[in-house]
């Protein structure tokens, strides 16, 4: 087994079409601890783009999770924030300058893009959930006629009366 | 004046604690003065995610309750490892973590003797002024007792956490329907572990729409937390995930 020093993840970038932001070039890295990208060519991925660095970024495998740090002149950003050190999660986009490539982080492959998951139409889950009114009836019977119950609102209306004089609840 | 926030579920693994602990910080980081304190006894667990190594908890929340010292000498100032960027002489932000008992022995004083309830409110209106807390966390006990009970109604917000499954939405409904007959105004409902391919807009409408309350975060199932699982904070480690920035919007609701 790997320590953690020595252990390597997978992952997957892709560079995406600044337009319509599918992707138009793909990377895939296996057992792998280091991924660079800039614009010299002594990188894993080599872009000519003037708002790229020669060594813009680099991402790192620690331990379950790829970091990845930036080192470009004109910064690199992810939800228009500038980031310097970051734990990247799957799905994160992450763009080169203000207006340079932007990039798609994908690892392990095991779970989709998240806003597709949970914006996309797939309602079939949500049919199998709903509340049985009479079974909750029943039980919110058996807890209030309960001794316990009875002893909290006693203890309420006794706090009531000791911190809010004018009704309004009790509050500290 | 304080807020008191409890946070509470039906039943255990929606991930109550962590988003708890995940709020609480995101709260200091806004420059506030927050208290945490974990009212689930039977089980307690917050401790880990601000990594308060068990040997070094000399005193807890038991101890207040069985009368052994006040409560504020069980609360471990949790700033510098969770917040960061603070000297010992900031006045805020400030994190202090209230844990309960680890030992096997006292968490089975507690199930086997009780304890007065009461002693509960009375320890967290003293919290809040030998702390001189700005907000109160509640990390309850899963499912209904009295305890939480009372937590639930000396708060100012209750934040009911479910996953959307069959038996968390009839869990959720007898609690709030107990929270609406104590006369709590303010439920607010978290969804957590929306699975892959489930309808984001769907559910949340679902969910507002059955229990006639706010739904203020939805939280997606993610790889990335599964792999953190307890060993960290998850907005310290990844501060823009999607989980992270729909959990801001807690913290931004209680702070309003």
């Amino acid at each position: 087994m790997k320590s953690d020093q020595e252990a390597a993840g997978n992952c997957t970038l892709h560079l995406l079409d600044a337009a319509q932001g599918h992707p138009i070039q793909t990377w895939q890295f296996a057992d792998c601890r280091q991924v660079s990208i800039g614009r010299s060519d002594n990188n894993d991925i080599t872009l000519t783009d003037a708002q790229v660095s020669r060594q813009h970024v680099e991402l790192l495998f620690r331990e379950r999770d790829w970091v990845m740090y930036s080192y470009g002149r004109n910064g690199t950003r992810i939800n228009d924030e500038l980031v310097q050190e970051v734990y990247l999660w799957n799905t994160a986009i992450f763009q080169l300058g203000t207006s340079g490539p932007t990039f798609q982080f994908v690892t392990d492959q095991q779970a989709p893009n998240n806003s597709q998951t949970i914006d996309g139409v797939d309602p079939s889950g949500l049919d199998a959930l709903g509340i049985d009114a009479r079974l909750v009836e029943e039980e919110v019977g058996q807890i209030t006629e309960s001794e316990a119950f009875r002893h909290l609102q006693q203890h309420l209306q006794r706090l009531q009366r000791d911190t809010d004089p004018g009704g309004g609840g009790p509050r500290t | 004046m304080a807020k008191i926030i409890s946070i509470h579920s039906f039943r255990g693994g929606t991930g109550k604690s962590n988003t708890t602990a995940n709020v609480a910080v995101m709260l200091a980081r806004k420059g506030n003065r927050v208290g945490i304190v974990d009212a689930d006894i039977q089980s307690p667990g917050i401790h880990v995610l601000f990594q308060l190594d068990p040997g070094h908890i000399t005193k807890a929340l038991n101890d207040y309750l069985w009368g052994k010292c006040p409560i504020e000498q069980a609360a471990y100032d949790v700033t510098s490892t969770s917040v960061g960027n603070v000297t010992d002489s900031d006045e805020r932000p400030r994190l202090f973590l209230i844990p309960a008992s680890l030992k096997t022995g006292e968490i089975g004083r507690v199930l086997k003797e009780g304890y007065d309830v009461g002693l509960l409110h009375d320890g967290f209106k003293r919290l809040i002024r030998e702390l001189r807390l700005d907000f109160l966390l509640i990390d309850t006990h899963p499912g209904v007792n009295e305890e939480t009970l009372l937590s639930i109604v000396v708060s100012d917000h209750l934040l009911l956490v479910l996953r959307p499954d069959s038996q968390d939405f009839q869990g959720t409904s007898v609690t709030l329907e107990l929270a609406r007959r104590l006369g709590v105004q303010n439920t607010w409902l978290i969804v957590n572990k929306i699975p892959p391919g489930m309808d984001r807009l769907a559910l949340k409408e679902k969910v507002e729409s059955a229990y006639s309350a706010r739904v203020v975060a939805m939280l997606p199932l993610n790889n990335e937390m599964v792999r953190l699982a307890s060993s960290g904070l998850f907005v310290n480690r990844f501060p823009d995930h999607p989980f992270s920035r729909e959990l801001r919007l807690v913290a931004d609701a209680i702070a309003e």
